[in-house]
Formats: structure tokens, sequence, C-alpha cells
């Protein structure tokens, strides 16, 4: 196999415009109470897909 | 893919992207691996260039194809062309007609699964061929493509599983003309949860649900149904994660009230 005699660097993407989650969003991601009503919300949709959206 | 978040819409780029930097990942996109040395990867990206990495650890998900079956009619002539696409595949009821991106339809994906001319031969999940992949594919400037798989993962593949099972059932119960049972992944939905940390207070998973899998832009302004399509990462994924390993396991056991346990 023929090599390029200088590989480029790795293409990395540039993340810099990606926006940061804020302290309260990543308190949120973690909150027992409020994460359980995202559980239900979530069991909810997967249930109604299961139901109306599989033909 | 496209998610409405608080009001806006926001694509699963952007998110990942997020996600990525907030965890300090580096990330290298369009890009195919062409070779692994022990500690090293060669990779192209759509420029054409050539590159490696290093790497200590590496995990890496090769390109689906099927499983290499060989077919033969009763005269024993070989009609695996007939049969399979070139990649192994299966063919099904899809329409197989090569088309370009901005012609592509929701109708175009199989509904029965059924191999065309014979009503004894089905391929469900991974194994049937599908019309086209979904999002646009691109080429690198050395002809190698890069064209995300259409997602046949778990819950579409268990829905088409059952959709034929039944079509099987109902046939050998009630003679060989009853209808087929249908199922498109362009109408179907699918869950998705991806694992970001462990621990039941201290877990957090990616948990999306879209719908349906397979883009339909004549539908849907986004291609999918904007209040069933949306992700969201916490804690709560990784509890939905761990609910629905110890679930399936359970189902796949037949362990008594499987059948409640929906796929
Ligand atoms: C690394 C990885 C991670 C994944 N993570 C997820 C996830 O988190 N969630 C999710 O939903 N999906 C996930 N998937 C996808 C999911 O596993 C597949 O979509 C799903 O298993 C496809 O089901 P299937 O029945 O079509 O094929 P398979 O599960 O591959 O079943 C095909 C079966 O056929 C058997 N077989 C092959 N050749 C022959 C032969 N000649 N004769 C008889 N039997 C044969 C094989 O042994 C195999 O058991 C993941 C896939 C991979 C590779």
């Amino acid at each position: 196999m023929t090599q390029p005699a200088a590989p480029a660097s790795d293409p990395i993407a540039d993340l810099s415009k990606s926006p940061l989650p804020t302290a309260k969003t990543l308190k949120m991601r973690q909150s027992l109470p409020f994460q359980f009503t995202r559980f239900l919300s979530f069991n909810s949709r997967i249930m109604r897909m299961v139901i109306k959206g599989h033909h | 893919m496209v998610f409405d978040q608080q009001g806006f819409q926001t694509t699963s780029e952007l998110w990942t992207g997020s996600l990525f930097r907030e965890r300090g990942v580096e990330a290298i996109l369009g890009a195919h691996v062409s070779k692994v040395e022990d500690g090293l990867i060669h990779y192209e990206t759509l420029d054409g260039a050539a590159h490696t990495i290093g790497f200590d650890f590496a995990m890496l998900i090769p390109p689906f194809g099927g499983v290499p079956l060989k077919a033969f009619d009763a005269d024993g002539a070989d009609i695996t062309a007939e049969l399979f696409a070139p990649s192994g595949f299966m063919k099904v009821d899809a329409d197989y007609t090569a088309k370009p991106y901005e012609l592509w339809r929701a109708e175009d994906w199989p509904t029965t699964y059924a191999a065309p001319g014979y009503d004894n031969l089905w391929a469900v999940g991974i194994a049937f061929a599908p019309p086209h992949q979904i999002s646009r594919p691109h080429k690198t400037a050395n002809g190698t493509m890069i064209a995300p798989s259409p997602p046949r993962t778990g819950m579409p593949s268990g829905v088409m599983g059952k959709t034929v099972a039944m079509t099987i059932a109902d046939r050998i119960k009630h003679g060989a003309d009853v209808e087929a049972h249908t199922a498109s992944m362009a109408r179907m939905g699918a869950a998705c949860v991806a694992s970001a940390g462990a621990g039941l207070t201290r877990g957090s998973a990616a948990a999306m649900t879209m719908l349906p899998v397979v883009p339909d832009y004549q539908r849907y302004r986004t291609g999918r149904d904007e209040r069933e399509t949306r992700g969201e990462l916490g804690l709560h994924g990784h509890w939905v994660k761990l609910m629905l390993h110890y679930l399936f396991l359970y189902k796949a056991k037949a362990r008594p009230g499987w059948q409640f346990i929906p796929e």
C-alpha cells in the first residue's frame, strides 16, 4: 500500500460552536424527582409508538 | 434527525456535538476506515485524504452485509442474483429501481418482507435488502462510498419479525390466500437509548424516539413526526436502558407473562 509522504493531521471536527449545557441543565439531568417525570414521559412515548406506530 | 426541543428545531448533530464538547470527545466525521493495524487505524476522509490515528482501545462497526447464501432453483440453476442483492441481503417487496436521492419515497420501503414470486420466503431485520439509504450518500474523492445504513436496530427488527410470524401463522391456520400482515419502516417508530454512564443515581443515557424510522418528507416537514421524535439526555435514560435489558431478557426466556412485554 502506498502511503502519502506526510499524512495530513487528523481532521478533528470543530465543536467550539456546539452549545455547552449550563450548570442548571447538568443538575436537572441528575435530579431524581425531575428525571422520574422524564422516565414516565419516555415510557408513555414508547408505548404510544408500540400501540399506534407499527403499521 | 431533527428534534423539537423547547420550541426550537434542534438537530441530533448539534446535540451530539454538545455532548462531545461537554465530555471533551474529539470527533472525526465523514471517514471510512480502510485498514486496522496493531494500535493504528488507517482511514480516508471525504476529500480523499489518507490519515492514520493511534488507539489503545477501539470498537468498529463494519458495514452491514448479508449472509453469503447461494440459491438454486428446482433444476439446479443458480438464482442467487435473482434472490439476493450483491451485498448479500435478500430482495423483498421493496421498490429497487435505482433513482436519485431527491426521488426516494416512503413507498419504496417493503411492507410484507416476502420475496417476490415466492410465498414461503421472507427476510426481516438486517437480512432484507433496503431499497436505498435514508440519508444522502457521500463519496470520497477516491470513489469510496460513505453512506450511513438505515438503522435496522432491535426494535424495528423485532416488529418486522413479529409481522412475518403473524403472516405465516395465519397462512398455516387459514390457508395460503390470507393477506399478509404489514409493517413498513417508513411508518413504524423506534426508540434508541445510547448509554453515556452507568449507575442508578449517577448514570446517564441519551434516550430518543423517532417516528417514522425512514423519514417521509411528503408527510412531515422535517421527515418525521415532531411530536414523537424527541431526544433527551439524563439519568432517566439509564433507568430505561436497565429496564429494557431485564424486560427483553425475561421475554426472550418466555417466562410467565412474556406475551405482555411489547417490542
Ligand atoms: C455493536 C452493536 C451494538 C448494537 N446496539 C444496539 C442497541 O443498543 N439497540 C438496538 O436496538 N440495536 C442495537 N444493535 C443492532 C441490533 O443488534 C440488530 O439490529 C438486530 O440484532 C438485528 O436483528 P436480526 O434478527 O435482523 O439479526 P441478528 O440479530 O444478527 O440475527 C441473525 C441470526 O442469524 C444467524 N445466522 C447467520 N447465518 C446463518 C445461517 N447460515 N444459518 C442459520 N442461522 C444463521 C446468526 O447467528 C444470528 O443469530 C447493535 C448492533 C451492533 C453490531
